[in-house]
């Protein structure tokens, strides 16, 4: 490895631990509130549900709105059918049939995209608050009596809950369960420094009157969750992460549909950043100029340089062996018959060595503290997963976003 | 809305990891010391079981005495079997070091001194022993100034496995070992591009495979062993 190279991962391991470092002395040095606040009064919330061919759940999401501890006459549901061509309308409308207690109401429009479904929703929505919930989540009965009384602050303009994977069964998506687990804690340090920077989808509850005083949401975004959370940030306003309610949520279950997520997300990321670039390192936005923005762009360049290195430095030997092959007429059995192995303890690079048992080691702290703080067990699904989602996972993350960089350079246009 | 910036907070986790990292920065010394100090062990040990090798062909050769000959050629063939580990391992922890990178090529070129002497006493026990032998001399340097010399290095790990130790490969390289030695070697056999190989003082420039250099060793023993017969099958 010549030394460009080695100073280049050498600033990449120190940047990677330095955040980490950073964020468990957050951890360390919060003030934790558990003090469950109690709604005194339930004003009146749209909970909006953009769906397009969302027929495998839309049924199941409906139902987990109106089973919301919540009073039937405090609540509106809008369903967005953004151009739906399967079944969705139909169960929506039967939805609507079957549960005419409830103010449920079905709007369609042509395909659009997330953001304009929306802003279709929020045009029409009545309530002081507007929830969106995904057509693929689930929510607790609990959610918005444990996600409203953050509000009581006026600067709030939006609550999160805690966001975990629906009933994982394959390998795939038991590594995102994982993942989600992780994120959920490190989602909660965040919000002690307000710097959540995404409102995912499913459950976001936003004020209303915010959301439309900064101009609603972005249609022409792939990530109108993370546009809408960094322009609130960009106006100065909070957003809150609670750890107290959950909501589940269908993951890919296809590497193919995973690696096209999180292609969409990391895109997003990045161009969205470079869209709020002001708040970089500006002192005005506090903390999340200083972290927050840095670590979404650095993420991105560090998972690169990381992932590129390993896949050069580890696969170039195993390349370089199968071209010398030609060389000896490809008997490799002669090789194989021969092997000897010449290893001392002295032969392993100490100092790599060093640096990944630091990273193993505050990985596994943070996993530990995260099933604490998100009240699950990691070996819920066995270990097996988790070897798998602390060796290989990062590097497929890794490999996305090569392939953003890849799509970037080449100028391909993203849908949603 | 007042935003602070948590100063103290990134003051604390840049100490900390500075010292995360200085910690580990002094691991690698006190590992790379331990290197050299294990390198030097082993080149002791192999200075020594030079000289014991080196004595017993000439206390043969003294009293011409042969029939030991064979049990005194396993113990050179496993010596020389030891310090190609050394040799290569050597040249790894080179490329590895930050700080003592000068002990570690004085170490290099020890063990460059002692691949010479090697060679130098496995030629005179052929000649002593009549041992059915061949040596290779393998002159190398490093990627950048020789990318084939990896290739052609390959090629002799599947020699070497192949007529196991009737074959005796003694590797240069010339890039990194600051010694005079090599220049007398590169001139006594015309040596001036990498990889060049010399066997049986004939010289091989450029990459040569196994079709190339399998016809040319066999042909070198008088009794063809194993290998060489399947070869020509």
């Amino acid at each position: 490895m010549n030394i460009a190279m080695t100073i280049i991962l050498w600033i990449m391991y120190f940047i990677s631990l330095y955040f980490a470092v950073f964020w468990l002395i957050i951890f360390v040095t919060r003030d934790d509130d558990n003090e469950e606040e109690i709604l005194q009064e339930f004003p009146f919330v749209s909970v909006t549900i953009p769906a397009y061919n969302e027929e495998k759940s839309i049924k199941t999401t409906i139902e987990s709105v109106t089973n919301l501890e919540y009073p039937k006459d405090r609540f509106e549901v809008l369903v967005v059918s953004d151009g739906s061509t399967d079944n969705t309308e139909s169960l929506v409308r039967e939805a609507i049939e079957s549960n005419k207690k409830y103010n449920i109401q079905l709007i369609t429009q042509k395909n659009k995209g997330k953001g304009a479904a929306l802003n279709k929703a929020l045009n029409k929505a009545k309530g002081e608050f507007f929830v969106c919930l995904d057509a693929d989540s689930f929510i607790d009965n609990d959610a918005l009596l444990k996600m409203l009384p953050y509000f009581k602050d006026e600067k709030v303009a939006a609550v999160l809950p805690s966001l975990k994977v629906h009933k994982p069964e394959k390998l795939l998506e038991k590594l995102q369960w994982y993942e989600y687990i992780i994120n959920m804690f490190y989602k909660e340090l965040m919000g002690k420094l307000n710097c959540v920077h995404v409102a995912p989808g499913p459950f976001s509850v936003y004020r209303t009157s915010i959301i439309k005083e900064i101009g609603k949401f972005d249609e022409n975004n792939i990530t109108e969750d993370l546009e809408i959370a960094l322009r609130l940030q960009y106006n100065d306003y909070k957003i809150v992460q609670v750890m107290n309610t959950e909501v589940t949520t269908l993951a890919p279950d296809t590497i193919k549909e995973l690696y096209t997520q999180r292609n969409r997300w990391f895109k997003g990321a990045l161009l969205n950043a470079f869209k709020y670039k002001k708040m970089m390192f500006n002192k005005k936005y506090g903390d999340f100029g200083f972290i927050q923005m840095p670590t979404i762009i650095f993420s991105g360049v560090i998972a690169i340089t990381l992932v590129s290195t390993i896949l050069y430095y580890g696969m170039k030997p195993y390349i370089e062996y199968l071209y010398n092959l030609r060389l000896v007429n490809f008997d490799f059995i002669t090789f194989l018959k021969n092997i000897n192995i010449n290893f001392a303890l002295f032969d392993l690079n100490y100092v790599t060595v060093f640096i990944a048992v630091v990273m193993l080691t505050v990985t596994l702290y943070i996993m530990k503290k995260s099933e604490v703080r998100t009240n699950e067990k990691l070996l819920k699904y066995g270990s097996f997963g988790v070897i798998v989602y602390l060796i290989f996972y990062f590097l497929f993350l890794g490999i996305v976003w090569l392939g953003v960089l890849v799509d970037i350079a080449r100028g391909k246009k993203q849908a949603w | 809305m007042t935003r602070i910036v948590s100063k103290d907070k990134y003051i604390i986790a840049l100490i900390a990891t500075t010292g995360i990292f200085i910690l580990g920065l002094l691991l690698g010394l006190v590992i790379e010391n331990a290197r050299t100090g294990y390198i030097d062990d082993k080149y002791a040990d192999q200075d020594l079981d030079f000289r014991s090798s080196q004595l017993q062909y000439e206390f043969l050769n003294l009293l011409e005495e042969k029939e030991n000959c064979p049990a005194i050629y396993q113990t050179l063939y496993a010596n020389l079997e030891e310090l190609e580990k050394t040799r290569v391992r050597i040249e790894s922890y080179t490329k590895d070091a930050t700080i003592e990178k000068s002990e570690f090529q004085a170490l290099e070129r020890e063990y460059f001194l002692t691949e010479v002497r090697y060679w130098m006493l496995a030629t005179k026990a052929k000649e002593i022993c009549d041992h059915d032998i061949v040596t290779v001399l393998n002159f190398y340097s490093d990627e950048e100034e020789c990318p084939l010399c990896n290739q052609q290095s390959f090629v002799l790990g599947y020699l070497k496995k192949s007529l196991g130790e009737r074959l005796l490969i003694f590797s240069f390289n010339v890039k990194t070992v600051d010694e005079p030695m090599i220049e007398i070697l590169k001139t006594a056999f015309n040596v001036e591009t990498y990889p060049s190989l010399v066997i049986n003082e004939e010289l091989f420039t450029d990459l040569n495979d196994v079709d190339v250099l399998f016809p040319v060793i066999c042909d070198s023993y008088e009794e063809e062993p194993e290998a060489c017969l399947d070869w020509e099958e």
